[in-house]
């Protein structure tokens, strides 16, 4: 090899290598290509430098502050994509004719048939539960894309076992039965799809468009206030390009272009009132002559329903919209959440994205069910023990309800509890009204304590008491079989002599 | 901090380089020394005290050996290196495998019902195997008298702590550079064939490496009643690949960079994949440890001059050492006792290393050593005993899991494609060696390899380590 050509590859190396540096120097660098915050430059210490901190911040700048970097993650995409056929990200699925899919969703979905059954199951526990307290329940979920347009699928893969029959059973459980509170959007959309020619979803996101979440919003309103809808309050504001979430994720951002809606009620002004965070709660409120939902209506909702939240709000006196995210990221959690607002509204709407509908149906709120409860059930006033109510779903290795051959009681525990000597009386107060029958198991600690006290009760009673005197319960099992959707359970504490009520 | 990465390429190493070739040239060792210390800072922060007390240790263990040659005290020299084996054994033994022992006298405790010892698990500090391993060789050679002590001390941590060979070797020995630490050639055309040599490995390690790698991951990811025998044989085959583009890429690179700084390391490789025996194969594969083991274990132990028995002894003491000093578990004691037993059989048995032409049944020798090799992979790769166990049973039995794995589940088509590409390592011919052919090879075919690798390959490698810092949030939409 001769001498010039080996300088000529010295030299090329060294200008390879020194360019992203010289870059740096001169800021060339941080392109914004993710839908992230990019990491800031770390303030240096001899702390962190010692524990290595300081280092591991500075190398995670680098990384997202490189110069090239867009040009770069747009280079290996395009060969991945033009060379390979591959998709350049594996968490997104290349379609036909371009059509970009979630690969979580179409392929392997993170829950269990059970698990994903459970989601279903909770969404009739908690309509049972909010229509019991005499108040409106409505259900939509956002069916998944390639559940709406499985042509536009390049490959099958083991779409068999995690795709259709369970998305079959989801749907039969649900909406087997017709009821005006659960819309079945598959159904809606599949006719949809078969009488337009219009993409109901779009190309290069996940969500559908503008135009699907318009009709969203139609039939929420139809089934809290059917004939209240105004087909011609809802008028075109033009074609818009958004950017797509999947072309962004695998490198190659693209636009999808859609007609977009909005919602004019004549004589009806809405004014939102509240946005305090992307994912807290936005209240918006309405006036005017138009004929309004007077009731107060509470939406948690995900992405799907956020575009439609203006499209609602004009046939609302008064909307509240909470994100699912909003239960974990703020502070308080879920159940804080719900408590506080749940009782206020006469109006609730759940909406979910069928991929994430265990996540934020059951796995992000494992406890919903009960919040519902004490949040509607609320005339119960006297002290209440701590408790946590797990709902005794099988499937992912959680406890199932004891006694309960599918699994489908209710099983509560409350903290250990020992009765004091002479200053109070304590008596577990069981609440029925959600119950048909019930049977309390109380669970000794102490080894000299009597063996397991087991009371049952008999059907038709609102609430049943037991006298926890002389006896030092460790955990507190109640089971319902059958029907029965949640219980109450309180712990009172009275002066000495006096009966509990 | 690894070379193929984005801190390392754009950063460190123009700013060392910028450093060293731009300072005056009697501080060329202090800048590199210091740039050392800081590139293992950068990686392991306040460890860089243990290494920066284990080189100085070994430094004055030496000169107490050197001092005692030249009095001619027999008794001192011993003294000194015995100190200094000890330090660096003890230094080994505590970092890298207290957790381990701990873990096993607890389970034996637990087991007889005697109670457990309280420990704080200890930090495993980065390159403290290779490093301490380069220490060590030091105040052997000067004992043996193969070198001279080192006057400076800078000069002597700069030897241990010489970043390009300080994470993942190739081990040094101390007489190999002795000469180059106070001397060495830092030429242009020095300069430039290190770049080669380095682009060489980048290309290896980021182009093929990575890629590969994800379908090794994938099968080795799989669950026991997903696992089924093609899955189990594409993975092992993915990773006995992957290890070898991996390790080598990196001694290419570390090579490359001692060049550019005016140093000429040891190979640590020569096309182990075409080895006719695991003899053959142990010579060809990782040398520089081989090297070491031979002149620092094997040796001393007596070697081969005791006899057929002792000299079977000797070789599985080496390789059961050898098996437990790539790691702390069990599945690296059976590595080690693997190799050993094979070893051991192979010279009983006759099985020395051969010229290709002396050799019959070349093809089926070859296939029958890079079984067995992969087999000992299993081991290296598997996160536990049990999972290799359960891997083996999938290599050696019918298929019987009832959904089997596509292929499409283990890797994109790019890995696959690379996959099948890189396979070539296993039947290319003996003597064809593609890091000379693109270092010194004449003529057109040499030139467009080199222009392949160099330009091109070198040109996507550097896209891939920046696109791969690509990370894309998608539940912020949702």
């Amino acid at each position: 090899m001769r001498c010039e050509q080996r300088h000529f590859y010295g030299v090329y190396f060294l200008v390879l290598i020194g360019t992203p540096g010289l870059g740096f120097l001169l800021g060339w660098g941080g392109d914004q290509i993710e839908n992230r915050r990019l990491v800031e430059l770390p303030a240096f210490s001899w702390r962190g430098l010692m524990n290595s901190d300081y280092l591991q911040a500075l190398n995670a700048y680098l990384n997202d502050h490189v110069p090239f970097r867009g040009k770069a993650v747009e280079v290996d995409a395009r060969c991945d994509l033009r060379v390979f056929g591959d998709s350049p990200n594996p968490r997104v699925e290349i379609g036909r004719d371009g059509w970009l899919f979630l690969s979580e969703t179409v392929f392997t979905p993170p829950w269990s048939r059970e698990m994903r059954l459970e989601a279903a199951r909770r969404v009739l526990k908690l309509q049972r539960i909010v229509e019991n307290s005499g108040r409106t329940f409505v259900f939509l979920p956002a069916p998944n894309k390639e559940a709406i347009y499985p042509d536009k699928l390049a490959r099958l893969g083991r779409r068999e076992e995690f795709g259709e029959p369970l998305r079959r059973e989801i749907r039969d459980l649900l909406f087997g039965a017709p009821d005006r509170a659960r819309i079945d959007m598959w159904t809606i959309l599949e006719e949809a799809k078969r009488t337009s020619d219009r993409f109901l979803y779009r190309p290069m996101d996940q969500h559908w468009t503008d135009g699907v979440s318009l009709l969203a919003a139609r039939e929420i309103i139809a089934s809290v206030r059917p004939g209240l809808w105004e087909e011609e309050a809802a008028k075109s504001a033009g074609v818009v390009r958004r950017e797509g979430a999947l072309s962004r994720m695998i490198g190659l951002p693209a636009d999808d272009v859609q007609e977009e809606f909005v919602v004019c009620r004549e004589g009806a002004q809405t004014t939102v009132l509240a946005e305090r965070t992307p994912h807290g709660p936005s209240v918006i409120e309405t006036r005017g002559e138009r004929p309004l939902i007077e009731e107060e209506a509470l939406f948690f909702h995900d992405s799907f329903l956020a575009p439609a939240k203006l499209k609602l709000a004009p046939y609302f006196r008064r909307s509240t919209f909470i994100h699912w995210r909003g239960f974990e990221t703020l502070p308080q959690g879920g159940g804080e959440y719900l408590r506080r607002y749940l009782a206020l509204f006469h109006v609730i709407v759940l909406q979910t994205f069928e991929a994430h509908m265990f996540h934020w149906l059951v796995e992000n709120t494992p406890g919903m069910v009960e919040d519902f409860v004490a949040a509607l059930f609320d005339d119960l006033d006297a002290r209440e023990v701590e408790f946590a109510l797990v709902d005794g779903w099988s499937g992912n290795g959680e406890t199932r309800a004891p006694g309960t051959a599918d699994g489908s009681g209710l099983v509560c525990r409350i903290p250990p509890l020992a009765c004091r000597e002479g200053a109070v009386d304590r008596y577990l107060v069981v609440d029925l009204r959600c119950a048909t029958r019930v049977k309390v198991e109380l669970v000794p600690i102490a080894a000299a304590a009597p063996a397991r006290l087991v009371c049952p009760v008999p059907a038709g009673e609102t609430q049943a008491v037991f006298d926890l005197e002389g006896v030092d319960v460790g955990g507190v099992l109640a089971l319902l079989p059958g029907s029965a959707e949640t219980l109450r359970i309180r712990l009172v504490e009275l002066p000495h002599g006096q009966q509990g009520q | 901090m690894v070379f193929s990465s984005i801190p390392f390429l754009f950063v460190f190493l123009p700013v060392v380089l910028l450093a060293y070739y731009a300072g005056p040239r009697r501080l060329r060792n202090l800048v590199l020394a210091l740039a050392s210390l800081a590139f293992y800072v950068w990686g392991s922060g306040a460890l860089v005290a243990l290494l920066l007390i284990s080189a100085l240790a070994n430094y004055f263990a030496g000169g107490l050996v050197a001092r005692a040659r030249k009095d001619g005290r027999i008794g001192l020299m011993k003294f000194g290196v015995g100190v200094s084996v000890a330090a660096n054994v003890a230094l080994l033994g505590y970092f890298k495998y207290a957790n381990f022992v701990v873990a096993q006298m607890n389970a034996l405790g637990d087991r007889f019902g005697l109670g457990e010892i309280a420990w704080e698990s200890v930090a495993l500090p980065i390159g403290i195997s290779f490093y301490t391993f380069q220490a060590m060789s030091y105040a052997v050679d000067v004992y043996r008298g193969r070198v001279e002590h080192l006057k400076n001390p800078v000069n002597f941590v700069l030897f241990v702590a010489l970043f390009p060979q300080l994470i993942v070797g190739p081990i040094v020995r101390f007489h190999e550079i002795s000469d180059q630490i106070l001397e060495r050639d830092t030429g242009f055309d020095q300069f430039c064939s290190g770049v080669m040599r380095f682009c060489h490995g980048l290309v290896k390690k980021v182009v093929i490496a990575d890629m590969v790698a994800v379908v090794a991951n994938a099968a080795f990811a799989l669950p026991e009643d997903r696992l089924n025998g093609l899955a189990a044989w594409l993975g092992i085959v993915a990773y006995t690949v992957q290890l070898y583009f991996d390790f080598s890429a990196y001694s290419d690179m570390a090579v490359g960079l001692g060049r550019m700084f005016g140093f000429t390391f040891p190979e640590n490789f020569n096309r182990p994949y075409s080895a006719i025996s695991v003899t053959d194969f142990w010579r060809r594969w990782h040398m520089t440890l081989g090297a070491w083991f031979k002149d620092y274990v094997f040796i001393p132990m007596g070697g081969s001059k005791g006899g057929p028995a002792r000299t079977y002894f000797n070789l599985w003491t080496v390789f059961f050492i050898c098996g437990l000093w790539h790691g702390a578990e069990w599945r690296f004691l059976v590595f080690g006792c693997y190799f050993g037993v094979v070893l051991v059989l192979e010279r009983a048995l006759g099985q020395r290393p051969l010229h290709a032409a002396e050799a019959r049944f070349l093809p089926l020798r070859r296939l029958l050593t890079i079984l067995l090799v992969m087999n000992s992979f299993v081991l290296f790769r598997a996160p536990s005993l049990t999972h290799a166990w359960y891997f083996f049973e999938s290599m050696y039995s019918f298929p019987t899991v009832p959904y089997p794995v596509l292929l499409a589940e283990l890797g994109s088509k790019h890995a696959l494609f690379v996959l099948f590409l890189s396979c070539a390592v296993f039947f290319l011919p003996r003597g064809w060696v593609g890091g000379l052919s693109i270092d010194r090879g004449r003529g057109l075919g040499p030139a467009l390899l080199r222009f392949a690798v160099v330009l091109l390959g070198t040109f996507y490698a550097t896209v891939l380590v920046i696109g791969g810092s690509f990370s894309p949030f998608l539940y912020f939409q949702f």
